[in-house]
């Protein structure tokens, strides 16, 4: 499925949103829609979902235009079958979950008896047949999101669309549902658009990821190739660099190799990507598992090698977390829990910063996306 | 004295103004009420003031417009001499429209609650699975609004059966026709005749408050599913 977006809404009293992106999505396979609170990521599903008419613009869905303002196209939800899965669901609370399913599944069906055998199947399908008498008050938070989703698919979805799906469920639960919502879609065979600002929760799983920020579409790619390479330092915050700093400057030591200067740290780096060279500041930016803690004091001058004190180890989370002072900054390491475990706040340690880790990036990014 | 026969016109009469009325403002009100709660269009303040006006004016007031509304002369009441060839004041017609447009609040309020009370993301979701709007409205909307539905309509058969004051100015006091329980203890007690009139109202009273009890169950009945 070829998914063209080229829009701009604006809600009254609010900011516009200028969404342009074409993302490819095979059956079974998801694109993430992730960015900061604000950003348009809703405004562009309920759009998508017909929901919201646009001021201006194109979608165009394989082929078919789903909206075109200079043609007054504008296609209803009904007719655009977009299986839409809201935060908290939106089930129907008068109804059990074999009627939940059954309300969608009988328009799409021809006889009541192959509503009932899709109903069946779908129920199967996310595992909850056993409790199709129950109403959704009496389901868990991760057995509502499986209702909410045989619904959207009983309706023959040609695109699933959820809105930030892990919201509103514990932490306890969260991971077991994600992983089980992807393997559920992919087994749909329906492909996924979702929405939400977490990384980890939203982009890992999915095969394409768009971010935006303050209305616009600023990045596209897979995820592992944006976390790998951020284009800019929104991406690469969003991808999980907890250490980023703004660069003083920059001389090219040898091809692929530049020093970097961050004020009260030098840096050498290899760069895995071209140095960004537009207008703008430039920003460091480094993850916190690519950093290594040595015990002791640094006592050669190699390069990369910076000393510091640890100033808080974090033991309750996996990996651990532990921030380390170097000079002015402060700087976020992940470590294995036993290794963590042998650091005190106080302690002097040595920061390795390998050379193939630090990212370069522009403040803002200009991308364009385009098809996959 | 009253005899009766008088007493059961009075009831009949009362009985199906006030059923006539609830009918009919379930069938008009519902999708007003929907409208109301639901649209978005710049003149729902100024229709949901004009519905609501009723409860704010004297009923002598609005039985006074609604008389010159119906005389013979005036349009509606040429329309209606045209198509009946009677008058629509001092008819049964003519205190059913008062007594419709005189209840319509006390239905419509209890409505227009029940329906802005449903999440609309159930209808938008409804939308997006292929249901049509009007039969995400039968699946969805009128099952969970169901109560307040119910609550408004014996609230306006409730209403009709008390209203005297429009009904008097718009019907007169034509026994079997026009004359309602109200006006029949109005009458009796010009007449003298407390105890009668004592009789009716304690009727009156008593069938009032198992109304009111019946409300209030379904109102509570709603608000415990709601808060499921």
């Amino acid at each position: 499925m070829l998914v063209e977006v080229d829009i701009e809404h604006r809600y009254r009293h609010g900011p516009a949103i200028l969404a342009r992106f074409t993302v490819a999505l095979a059956a079974g396979r998801s694109c993430a829609l992730v960015g900061p609170s604000g950003a348009g990521k809703t405004t562009v599903l309920r759009v998508l979902a017909g929901l919201e008419r646009p001021q201006r613009g194109r979608i165009r869905v394989d082929g078919q235009l789903w909206f075109d303002h200079e043609r007054a196209i504008f296609l209803p939800p009904q007719a655009r079958r977009t299986g839409l899965i809201f935060q908290d669901y939106a089930l129907y609370p008068h109804r059990t979950v074999y009627g939940n399913v059954l309300l969608p599944a009988r328009l799409a069906a021809a006889s009541a008896a192959e509503a009932d055998q899709r109903v069946r199947e779908l129920l199967e399908l996310v595992g909850l047949w056993d409790e199709r008498d129950r109403y959704p008050h009496q389901l868990s938070g991760g057995q509502q999101q499986r209702l909410a989703l045989a619904r959207a698919l009983a309706c023959h979805a040609r695109l699933l669309l959820m809105d930030e799906p892990f919201a509103a469920l514990d932490q306890l639960t969260r991971h077991a549902v994600r992983e089980q919502l992807f393997r559920l879609v992919s087994r749909s065979n329906v492909p996924l658009m979702v929405v939400g600002h977490d990384w980890q929760e939203i982009a890992v799983d999915a095969h394409w990821v768009i971010v935006m920020a303050s209305g616009r579409v600023v990045a596209a790619g897979p995820p592992d190739l944006l976390a790998d390479q951020p284009p800019c330092r929104l991406v690469a915050e969003l991808a999980g660099y907890r250490n980023v700093f703004p660069v003083v400057r920059v001389r090219t030591r040898e091809q692929h190799r530049v020093q970097v200067d961050l004020g009260d740290a030098s840096l050498l780096v290899r760069s895995v990507q071209p140095t960004p060279s537009g207008a703008g500041p430039l920003w460091c930016c480094v993850h916190p598992e690519s950093i290594i803690v040595e015990n002791g004091t640094a006592r050669h001058r190699d390069a990369n090698v910076l000393p510091g004190t640890v100033e808080t180890v974090e033991c309750a989370v996996r990996p651990a977390r532990v921030t380390v002072r170097h000079r002015s900054r402060l700087w976020s390491v992940q470590l294995p829990l036993t290794q963590a475990r042998t650091l005190r706040p106080g302690a002097t340690v040595r920061l390795v910063v390998p050379e193939d880790a630090p990212r370069l990036v522009q403040d803002a990014c200009e991308a364009t996306p385009g098809p996959p | 004295m009253a005899s009766g026969a008088a007493i059961w016109d009075a009831i009949l009469v009362t009985l199906r103004l006030a059923s006539l009325t609830a009918l009919l403002l379930a069938l008009l009100g519902v999708p007003l009420a929907y409208w109301l709660a639901m649209g978005q269009s710049r003149f729902r303040s100024l229709v949901e003031a004009v519905v609501t006006l009723p409860t704010v004016l004297p009923p002598t007031v609005l039985g006074y417009y609604l008389l010159v509304a119906f005389a013979p002369q005036s349009l509606p009441g040429r329309l209606f001499r045209a198509l009946t060839g009677t008058n629509l004041a001092f008819s049964f017609w003519g205190i059913l429209v008062a007594s419709v447009i005189f209840s319509a609040p006390f239905a419509l309020r209890p409505y227009t609650v029940a329906f802005q009370s449903i999440d609309r993301r159930l209808l938008e979701v409804s939308w997006c699975l292929g249901l049509s709007r009007w039969r995400t409205f039968w699946a969805v909307v009128l099952p969970l609004a169901w109560h307040g539905v119910l609550s408004g309509t014996v609230l306006a058969f409730c209403h009709a059966v008390g209203a005297f004051g429009v009904i008097l100015m718009v019907g007169g006091n034509i026994p079997g026709r026009t004359r309602t329980l109200s006006v029949l203890i109005y009458d009796l007690v010009q007449a003298l005749e407390y105890g009668m009139a004592g009789r009716v109202a304690a009727g009156l009273v008593l069938f009032a408050l198992c109304v009111l009890l019946l409300v209030h169950w379904l109102n509570r009945r709603a608000t415990g599913y709601r808060a499921r």
